[in-house]
């Protein structure tokens, strides 16, 4: 349903052209929930932000590559034809509730607003589905909330409101921006629990960005995982869990503390700092990082290899196969 | 490590900022002007002519027109084309009453500087003491303080300024003290902010330990190391104080004849500026330019010396 | 809502005390009294006068009559230099006047500073973004004074008829206006586009897009109410300063305004006319800043809906 075809984005700055996506492919089928992980910087984020064509214009521009969503080339259309099919087919929910609502407009504004530009219900009727949404969403005395301004909501509140905005025109794709990541870990729950709850009920597909593995275990169907722009893995939640491949996901997982630890075990980061973005070119951008690296893996860009229908890496020297430590 | 490594790094932004020195050269222009200038021209700033009553400083035709009152003259003559010729008496032409313009403008450099400088200097003063101590001192004696500047803050000062030049007197010294009086309010505000910040830090500490008297502290520790705010603020303040000045002036309220400043010349040449422009163009363009060049002064040493303070008022 | 309006409300008569009692006292300590200077009047007028404006009395009955007939009758007195008129009556002619160049002025001012900043917010850092602030930046140094000559000669240059200094018509208070105006103007100008490009780039436009909204719908109401607040609260210092410049743009078009009666009868010394004129001033000022303040509350519900 989302085809993302050798994506580049680049961002013009001051200090020189950083490519903040590079040649990222992936896809999303209908009614599944896809998960990205990666650092700050991998690319997550803005590889979403441009499908939405949300990218700020004229700093950042997609370079290359294409974006088919239900058979549309998106990165052609035109600006009106774009601001349609955002709010109704395919919508975000951003990582910070405290900044993305509008502190100085009623919450049913900011709710009544998105059916009211994008369908031909009728105030009462809007209204209804409002409520409708945010029973669903277990927000409490929805019609108190309706009537009041973000800064009365609690941040967990506030995201629920989010979360009703993106689901009110019942999009075919909703894409979670980090959303737990600014609230407590039991709001976080609570959370993903809704997301999980939404895509059974309504067969919506979710595009899961995150930094947190767990989040990524609990919820997604398949796995896709970027560093400096690229995909460097890909597959079903199982085979990358499991059958890790590519040695930063082997890092990402080995970094995570366990409760068999004990006292005085020392955590396993992964060694060095971020990549450059800056500097782009025919290397593998893990490879300065990387424990396994050869002379070939700085010298030329890893193709994709498909382990099975399943699952796919960029490496030339993949860790062996074995299961989450 | 460099010791002055905040000022010399503060420097080096200025240097970049254009507007800033371009205001700054023109300012040394305008105090040398200020400075020498009176002495360079042959009148004085009383003297009248009184067969060059209101000259203007480009004459169209000399010979038709030397020796003449242009009182007697209809306007309409001097635009005929006959070509420019620079009025050789007097530079900048002469007022209503046949003073020549540019020994006053100069003059009047020197007052609307000097006012300016000294009600800054004044506010300054005021400033820096009452809010030294309100951080200083700290807890009742400084709300208490800093409530009394709350509650100043909104009283209208310049209609007292109005009444005190109008009832109690027109000295110059009234004037500046009473104009820069006025307006110590943010300047105490601001240091008593840095003071208090400062209060908690370790070299104070050491300054207590070693038995230093509070006073002293104040003296050679706090103030000094408020001193780059406190130039900012001083920088902007300044061309607002001109400001006051020229409009007490051009109200008749500010400096008295035979002293002259800019606001002053203005007001004189209002009545007639219809047909006789130059004597309040002149007055009003150097008013102009000098607080324009403050003004971009003021900015630069702001945004080298303190980015944060970008934007605010 | 209504603790913030009292507590507004009582701040404001506190600093209106403070203003007529030191006005009352600076008045009083000149020196002289206010028949000396002119031709001497013989013993028993001057002794006649002195009961009339009470000046036999000690100081501090003096300024306690004043205030009870301020705030009880609210009558300012009679005039101690014009003869047979009092000092209500005298300002009562020239508020009008004031009220006018007020008003042109306020809106020249919001029109042209709000319209001129949100042409140079949307079209940021292109030709219609430089135009206004540089014109802007000038506005806002150029003292007023200097300004009024300015205008006058351009348009005397254009329209040698145009009407400069007269009210008979409605054109004579066109420069006035736009004189007092123009120097607010720029700052609204300069107010509306900084406020507005900030929320433009908060999050919550970036919603506001992802949602799908029109642009049109982004910018008027998603943009306008938050980006207008600091343009709101910098309307009371800006209504004050108007106030304080119609003095000056009074003079200069020889306007029979409430400005032009405070500097004759401060130049005259005519005590009660001067104190009166310093009140109704401060009235309007401390007035005019409160309606700001409750517009402000009304405009930011995060200030109405905390107690």
């Amino acid at each position: 349903m989302l085809e993302v075809n050798n994506l580049t984005v680049e961002f013009h700055t001051d200090n020189g052209v950083i490519r903040a996506v590079d040649g990222v492919s992936f896809h999303v089928r209908p009614g599944e929930i896809l998960g990205i992980v990666g650092e700050s910087g991998s690319g997550k984020s803005v590889s979403c932000l441009a499908i939405m064509g949300l990218l700020q214009k004229p700093a950042a521009r997609i370079v290359s590559g294409s974006i088919r969503f239900m058979g549309k080339e998106l990165t052609s259309m035109s600006d009106e034809a774009l601001r349609q099919i955002r709010g109704r087919d395919l919508s975000i929910i951003f990582q910070d509730p405290f900044t993305s609502l509008n502190p100085y407009l009623k919450i049913s504004t900011q709710l009544l607003e998105v059916i009211h530009y994008h369908s031909s219900l009728s105030k009462t009727e809007a209204f209804a589905r409002c409520i409708e949404i945010l029973d669903l969403l277990g927000v409490p005395d929805a019609e108190v909330r309706m009537d009041s301004y973000p800064h009365q909501l609690s941040g967990g509140l506030k995201q629920r409101i989010m979360i009703a905005m993106s689901l009110l025109l019942e999009p075919k794709l909703i894409i979670a921006d980090e959303p737990t990541t600014a609230l407590d870990v039991t709001i976080q729950a609570q959370i993903l629990e809704l997301l999980k709850k939404i895509n059974s009920l309504k067969h919506t597909s979710i595009i899961m960005i995150t930094h947190d593995l767990g989040v990524v275990a609990g919820l997604c169907d398949r796995v896709q995982v970027m560093y400096a722009g690229r995909v460097v893995e890909a597959g079903s939640t199982d085979e990358i869990f499991y059958k890790t491949r590519h040695p930063y996901t082997r890092g990402l997982l080995d970094s995570i503390p366990s409760l068999e630890m004990k006292v005085g075990d020392r955590l396993r980061p992964i060694p060095g700092s971020p990549p450059d973005l800056s500097r782009v070119g025919e290397f593998c951008a893990f490879a300065e990082r990387c424990t396994r690296a050869t002379d070939q893996c700085r010298t030329q860009r890893p193709p994709i290899s498909t382990e099975n229908e399943h699952h796919s890496y960029a490496c030339f020297n993949p860790v062996a196969s074995r299961g989450v430590a | 490590m460099k010791s002055n490594s905040l000022w010399s790094d503060a420097y080096k932004r200025l240097r970049k900022n254009r507007a800033a020195v371009t205001g700054f050269l023109f300012f040394i222009f305008v105090l040398f002007a200020a400075l020498l200038g009176p002495l360079m021209v042959p009148y004085s700033i009383e003297e009248q002519d009184y067969d060059r009553v209101s000259n203007p400083p480009l004459v169209l035709d000399l010979k038709e027109f030397e020796n003449k009152n242009f009182l007697t003259l209809n306007p309409a003559d001097y635009f005929s084309v006959l070509g420019v010729n620079w009025n050789k008496k007097h530079l900048l032409g002469t007022d209503s009453l046949g003073r020549d313009i540019l020994a006053r403008l100069l003059y009047g450099a020197r007052v609307s500087l000097a006012v300016g400088f000294l009600a800054g200097l004044v506010s300054i003063l005021i400033g820096v003491l009452y809010g030294a101590v309100a951080g200083y001192v700290g807890g009742r004696v400084d709300r208490w303080m800093m409530g009394l500047v709350d509650t100043l803050y909104s009283l209208p000062f310049m209609f007292f300024v109005i009444l005190l030049m109008a009832f109690i007197g027109r000295s110059f010294v009234l004037l500046f003290v009473a104009i820069g009086a006025v307006s110590w309010l943010t300047t105490a505000r601001i240091v008593r902010g840095q003071v208090m910040s400062l209060k908690n830090s370790e070299f104070i500490e050491a300054a207590l330990v070693s038995g230093t008297p509070g006073f002293q502290i104040l003296l050679k520790h706090l103030i000094p190391n408020t001193l780059g705010p406190i130039i900012v603020y001083f920088s902007l303040i300044v061309p607002r104080l001109m400001l006051e000045e020229s409009f007490l002036s051009f109200l008749g309220l500010g400096v008295q004849a035979p002293m002259a400043s800019w606001g002053s010349m203005i007001s004189d040449g209002q009545t007639a500026v219809m047909s006789f422009p130059h004597m309040v163009i002149i007055p009003g363009l150097a008013l102009t330019l000098t607080l324009f060049s403050l003004n971009f002064i003021g900015d630069g040493l702001r945004d080298a010396l303190d980015p944060r303070l970008k934007g605010k008022q | 809502m209504f603790r913030y309006f009292m507590r507004r409300l009582m701040g404001a008569a506190l600093t209106l005390l403070v203003i007529v009692t030191v006005s009352f006292f600076m008045i009083r300590a000149a020196p002289g009294g206010p028949f000396d200077q002119e031709r001497a009047f013989p013993p028993d007028v001057l002794a006649a006068l002195e009961a009339k404006f009470d000046l036999n009395l000690p100081i501090w009955q003096q300024y306690a009559k004043y205030l009870k007939r301020l705030v009880v009758d609210h009558d300012l007195g009679p005039s101690t230099k014009f003869a047979e008129r009092s000092v209500n009556e005298l300002i009562g002619d020239a508020l009008p006047v004031s009220f006018l160049l007020g008003l042109g002025a306020f809106l020249v001012a919001v029109f042209l500073g709000i319209l001129s900043g949100l042409i140079a917010a949307l079209n940021h850092n292109k030709f219609l973004d430089y135009v206004p602030m540089s014109v802007a930046m000038v506005g806002v140094s150029v003292p007023d004074f200097v300004l009024a000559n300015v205008l006058i000669l351009l348009v005397i240059a254009i329209n040698p008829d145009w009407p400069v200094a007269t009210l008979s018509e409605w054109r004579g208070y066109v420069l006035p206006c736009l004189t007092l105006g123009l120097v607010y103007a720029a700052s609204i100008s300069r107010l509306t586009r900084g406020g507005l490009l900030e929320i433009l780039h908060q999050d919550f436009i970036r919603t506001a897009k992802a949602k799908g909204l029109p642009s049109r719908v982004i910018i008027w109401r998603h943009s306008l109410k938050g980006g207008l607040l600091p343009v709101i609260s910098y309307l009371g210092p800006a209504t004050a300063g108007m106030l304080t410049g119609s003095i000056v743009i009074e003079k200069i078009f020889a306007l029979p305004g409430l400005g032009k009666l405070l500097i004759d009868s401060a130049t005259n010394r005519d005590y009660t006319l001067s104190l009166g004129c310093v009140i109704v001033f401060a009235v309007l000022i401390i007035v005019l800043n409160l309606i700001v303040d409750l517009v402000y509350g009304f405009l930011d519900p995060r200030v109405s809906l905390n107690s």
